[in-house]
């Protein structure tokens, strides 16, 4: 997967020449919305290797869980509950999920003779 | 071919700006966590420092100010008459009765103490309340005292001694035993106030607090270290009958 890696190493590159000081303040909800970010991601690579990959669903998926997960901890914020752990449990969850499948699916795909459950 | 091209290119654009967040993001709590908790604490008090130094030259600055216009108005009144002598004279004693000089003079010392024996439980039998000092206070004043002081602590007029908690606290000070009640007037006549027979003494004695009086020459008293403050209360000026 060579997008993934290069997308990868432009990322940090791209941080490190141009870097964004995020405040405290803010970090909580940056850090859920890379959660979210992440376990789209995850998704999509997975979704690629399955060949059932659709490019609206991705990026949507990708920008909307993002902004629901921050926005959601903005309001548990402001509501005085902390909804962020609905967004913290959640893509988790999902991310260990994909992960899972994505890790049976590389198994088995070099092993074709015995499926690994 | 080309569907496969776009799925790369969009994951490829998506890993991009996750990966730019993330590292962002560990650059930013990296530096938070190094200027949060001590550091942020130190600059903090750093500033207050420097605030409270300035402040300190401001105050400074104004007390040299102060004592110099005290100079000049003392040179005046040392050129002037008769009056401005009485003034001063009158001033003078205000002073002393309001407790904001320190005065010196023969006098008594006591000094009340918790009693040495405990209870069953461990704790001190006979402990110093409020009240037992407030009577000392009491029979002291009613005995011509003319300034007390307790552990340091000048009594004025708005001096409060009273009980907080488990400890004592006089003009918002705290007092831990043994409380030492200086007292400036007449030694004998004050000694005989307090070790009068059914007096303070022989009541504090009964239960169990160690009282005692020391009669000396020359007790100096500090001078009341709060601030007077009056809020409430207007002084009534009489007009000077002719």
């Amino acid at each position: 997967m060579k997008a993934v890696v290069i997308g990868l190493i432009a990322g940090i590159l791209f941080a490190f020449f141009c870097p964004v000081h995020i405040p405290p303040a803010y970090t909580k909800y940056v850090a859920l919305g890379i959660l979210a970010a992440l376990d789209s991601l995850v998704k999509g690579v997975l979704e690629y290797f399955k060949g059932r990959f659709k490019l609206k669903i991705f990026v949507s998926g990708f920008l909307v869980n993002s902004l629901l997960a921050s926005g959601l901890t903005f309001m548990g914020n402001k509501l005085g509950v902390d909804i962020s752990l609905a967004a913290i449990i959640t893509f988790g969850t999902r991310l260990f999920q994909n992960f899972a499948i994505f890790r049976r699916y590389l198994l088995n795909k070099s092993k074709k003779r015995d499926i690994i459950e | 071919m080309k569907k496969i091209n776009t799925a790369q290119i969009s994951i490829g654009i998506v890993c991009m700006i996750t990966t730019y967040i993330i590292t962002c993001q560990f650059g930013s709590v990296k530096v938070n966590n190094a200027s949060n908790p001590e550091k942020m604490r130190l600059e903090e008090l750093q500033s207050r420092l420097t605030l409270e130094r300035e402040k300190n030259e401001d105050m400074l600055a104004r007390l040299v100010e102060a004592q110099k216009s005290l100079e000049s108005y003392r040179n005046e009144i040392n050129s002037g008459g008769k009056v401005m002598k009485s003034i001063v004279e009158e001033f003078n004693q205000a002073r002393v009765l309001a407790g904001i000089t320190e005065v010196k003079g023969e006098g008594l010392v006591v000094t009340l103490d918790d009693g040495k024996e405990l209870n069953s439980s461990g704790e001190k039998f006979a402990i110093v309340h409020d009240s037992d000092i407030r009577m000392v206070l009491c029979e002291l004043s009613a005995a011509g005292a003319e300034a007390i002081s307790i552990n340091g602590q000048r009594i004025v007029a708005t001096s409060a001694v009273r009980c907080v908690g488990n400890t004592v606290m006089i003009n918002d000070v705290k007092i831990a035993p043994p409380f030492e009640i200086s007292a400036i007037g007449n030694g004998e006549t004050l000694e005989a106030a307090i070790n009068i027979k059914g007096g303070v003494a022989d009541y504090l004695k009964g239960w169990g607090i160690v009282i005692t009086t020391k009669k000396t020459g020359n007790i100096s008293i500090p001078r009341y270290s709060g601030v007077v403050n009056m809020k409430y209360a207007q002084p009534v000026i009489e007009e000077a009958s002719e």
